[in-house]
């Protein structure tokens, strides 16, 4: 009877509980965006930032311009794109029931990589020149490209996905999907030069950084429609815990809200693969976390706090990538794996409720 | 009115433009309130096509399903969550969720957009949760539930529902002998004190027998009978249905048997009670046929539990069924 009285006192916890922890990753959101646009090659104190932002006279001029063109819109970037990788992987997780979903299962970041590889590695060879002169359409081409790539990816896996019963088929055939277009790139490489290839390379090492404000609205558009029906599909996301059965048994259109999900989701990997390259790593491992932290696989809970999360994991690693106080730059994919695995690995083993996650 | 109702249903398989494999046809069947009837069959009738059939996971061959007087065809997936829920066996991890919160989950149909609870819901969901007899699970995680727990907990979530009708696919499946007991007990409560329709599969003939206001026999070849337990049995529906080699349905004890086709020896056994039936359980067992006072062998069950093996005069005195059943064979070569 004690037992059971305790355990009655823990769930009448949660609600107030999980409301500490959302409070709490809010707050090391704050402090993470704001250290982001404080860090860097050039220190700008907290007093100098509250200047440059509210506008006011700065003592040094180039706090103002490093902000404006550099820091806020890469902040912003990573905000953006932490957000998206992350609630795409916890959609990418649920509808699979695989801890080992990400946003990218589906290949739509290979999709991407391979719209990327043929701008970089043929069109560069040939017409460098003609992208530079297209102004404003040359500054998106890459993102273009890579959306191209993604769209065609995620058309092809919509295609499919409406005469596919079973959710397993559709994950094997995501990762065909992956294997063909990765097929292609190699090709391509395989017949670039050395310049080309460390160009793509480069690409693939992911960056917050390339976005510029001309840029920004379409990012920020895709990302928040992404969200947005991501937001939308929760209560669909809850009953397929149960399994698609289940779901179907209780009045939700399976094959419907599958679209719906896969659709938002790419959205998200895409749009984010687009800007910023190939991010690794943070679309996987931030759903994990959450539940977690959370100790829940309630998605009215996970969704709010996996974009919080993932917004500040995003900063956080690009910051390190930075180095702050130094001239070096890391490779983004780098830092989010090499520091991220380790502090996945140690939550995973101490809090021990992975495997009642699937 | 009943609340279900199928008209020339027939179920099985479609392939592509092959010609679809029927695996039961003609099924017109009804249900109504407070009933609890169970489907029973031999493996590979079709008992779980029909159950994924009337749920809705595979649609008919041919036929109608009526609900509520509605062809369930042309309701919409949420219209007939309303009215139908049910248990599966698919074996699902729900990831990491309190037994109350999954409960809650049955209130789908019935809640807005993110699944919000009035205190309605929260009512509905504690009734549930009593009905299912699992109270004392409501704050547990799911993951930690034992299988008949789970299944508790899966009635429970099914009846949040607020259906007319619910359909369980094995739900006494994987569960030992106490547990499928608890289980069929509970279902024939909650139809009968709560007035659903529930109607589930099940392989556990014994208990469908005790506790069905109905069967619904599904042989392996040939029309579904439906009937009163007693009658099915009485008419032979039954021995037709789960006949097979080796094992037959033994209509004077409601229970399958296996068939002694080997019991040469006859050996008549004197004894009273529970002592002397068990003598006979193991005779059979071993291969004996229990025969009348004229058998070349005969068992004396004494008062004192010894059991004295007699043939031709010679009498030999065992203390144990072991031993009696070592006697005979080693006699009998």
């Amino acid at each position: 009877m004690v037992g059971m009285e305790a355990q009655y006192n823990d769930e009448a916890r949660e609600g107030p509980r999980h409301a500490v922890i959302m409070l709490g990753l809010f707050f090391l959101f704050l402090i993470a965006f704001g250290l982001s646009l404080s860090l860097g090659s050039v220190h700008i104190p907290l007093a100098g930032l509250f200047g440059v932002l509210t506008g006011e006279e700065v003592s040094s001029p180039a706090w103002a311009i490093i902000v404006h063109t550099i820091r806020l819109p890469k902040a912003i970037t990573a905000v953006l794109a932490g957000a998206a990788l992350s609630v795409s992987g916890l959609q990418m997780q649920t509808l699979f029931r695989n801890p080992l979903a990400d946003p990218f299962v589906l290949g739509i970041s290979a999709g991407a990589s391979l719209g990327v590889a043929i701008v970089v590695l043929t069109v560069g060879a040939v017409g460098s020149v003609l992208i530079a002169g297209m102004g404003f359409l040359g500054d998106l081409s890459l993102a273009v490209a890579a959306i191209i790539g993604a769209a065609a990816v995620l058309g092809c896996v919509l295609l499919v996905s409406r005469s596919v019963q079973s959710v397993m088929t559709l994950l094997i055939l995501g990762l065909m999907f992956g294997y063909a277009t990765g097929a292609f790139v190699s090709i391509l490489i395989y017949f670039s030069v050395p310049e080309q290839i460390q160009s793509y390379i480069l690409w693939t090492f992911g960056s917050f950084g390339s976005v510029t404000w001309r840029q920004m609205p379409v990012l920020f558009c895709a990302i928040s429609l992404g969200l947005l029906l991501a937001f939308l599909c929760i209560k669909p996301l809850n009953a397929l815990l149960l399994g698609e059965n289940y779901a179907r048994s209780m009045g939700l259109n399976v094959k419907r809200i599958r679209l719906w999900i896969l659709i938002s989701a790419s959205v998200l990997a895409g749009a984010t693969t687009a800007f910023c390259g190939p991010i690794a790593f943070l679309g996987l491992a931030v759903p994990h976390l959450c539940r977690s932290l959370l100790h829940t696989s309630d998605h009215r809970v996970l969704m709010p706090a996996v974009t919080c999360l993932g917004a500040t994991l995003a900063l956080l690693s690009d910051l390190i990538a930075h180095l702050p106080g130094s001239q070096f730059v890391l490779p983004l994919n780098a830092v989010t794996s090499l520091i991220g695995a380790p502090i996945v690995i140690w939550f995973i083993l101490y809090r021990k409720n992975l495997s009642q996650a699937f | 009115m009943a609340i279900f109702k199928t008209q020339d249903l027939a179920v099985g398989y479609k392939h592509g433009r092959r010609p679809p494999r029927v695996v039961a046809r003609d099924i017109d069947v009804s249900l109504h309130r407070g009933e609890f009837v169970c489907l029973l069959g031999p493996n590979g009738a079709g008992k779980s096509t029909l159950i994924r059939t009337l749920v809705g996971m595979q649609p008919p061959l041919d036929g109608h399903v009526y609900l509520m007087g509605r062809d369930i065809a042309d309701m919409s997936a949420i219209e007939v969550a309303q009215v139908i829920s049910v248990v599966l066996t698919d074996r699902m991890s729900v990831g990491i969720m309190a037994v109350r919160d999954l409960v809650g989950l049955g209130r789908y149909p019935h809640t807005d957009w993110i699944g919000r609870f009035t205190e309605e819901d929260e009512r509905v969901v504690s009734w549930a949760i009593r009905a299912a007899r699992a109270e004392d699970l409501a704050y547990r995680n799911v993951a930690e539930l034992s299988d008949g727990e789970r299944q508790k907990v899966m009635i429970a979530r099914a009846l949040a529902q607020q259906p007319d009708l619910m359909i369980l696919d094995e739900p006494t499946a994987f569960l030992d002998l106490p547990r499928r007991a608890e289980i069929m007990a509970l279902l024939q409560d909650l139809a009968h004190s709560t007035g659903k329709a529930i109607l589930l599969s099940t392989h556990d003939l014994d208990l469908a027998l005790r506790c069905a206001d109905r069967i619904y026999l599904l042989p392996f070849e040939g029309a579904l009978q439906t009937g009163a337990p007693e009658d099915l049995i009485l008419n032979g529906a039954f021995e037709g249905a789960f006949q097979s080699e080796g094992v037959r349905f033994d209509a004077d004890t409601g229970a399958f048997k296996l068939n002694a086709q080997r019991g040469r020896t006859s050996v008549a056994v004197s004894g009273e009670g529970r002592r002397a039936y068990w003598t006979k359980r193991a005779l059979e067992r071993a291969g004996f046929r229990v025969g009348d006072a004229g058998s070349r062998w005969r068992v004396v069950i004494r008062e004192d539990g010894v059991w004295c093996v007699e043939r031709g005069g010679v009498v030999r005195e065992c203390d144990s069924i072991a031993d009696l059943i070592a006697a005979l064979k080693s006699n009998h070569r």
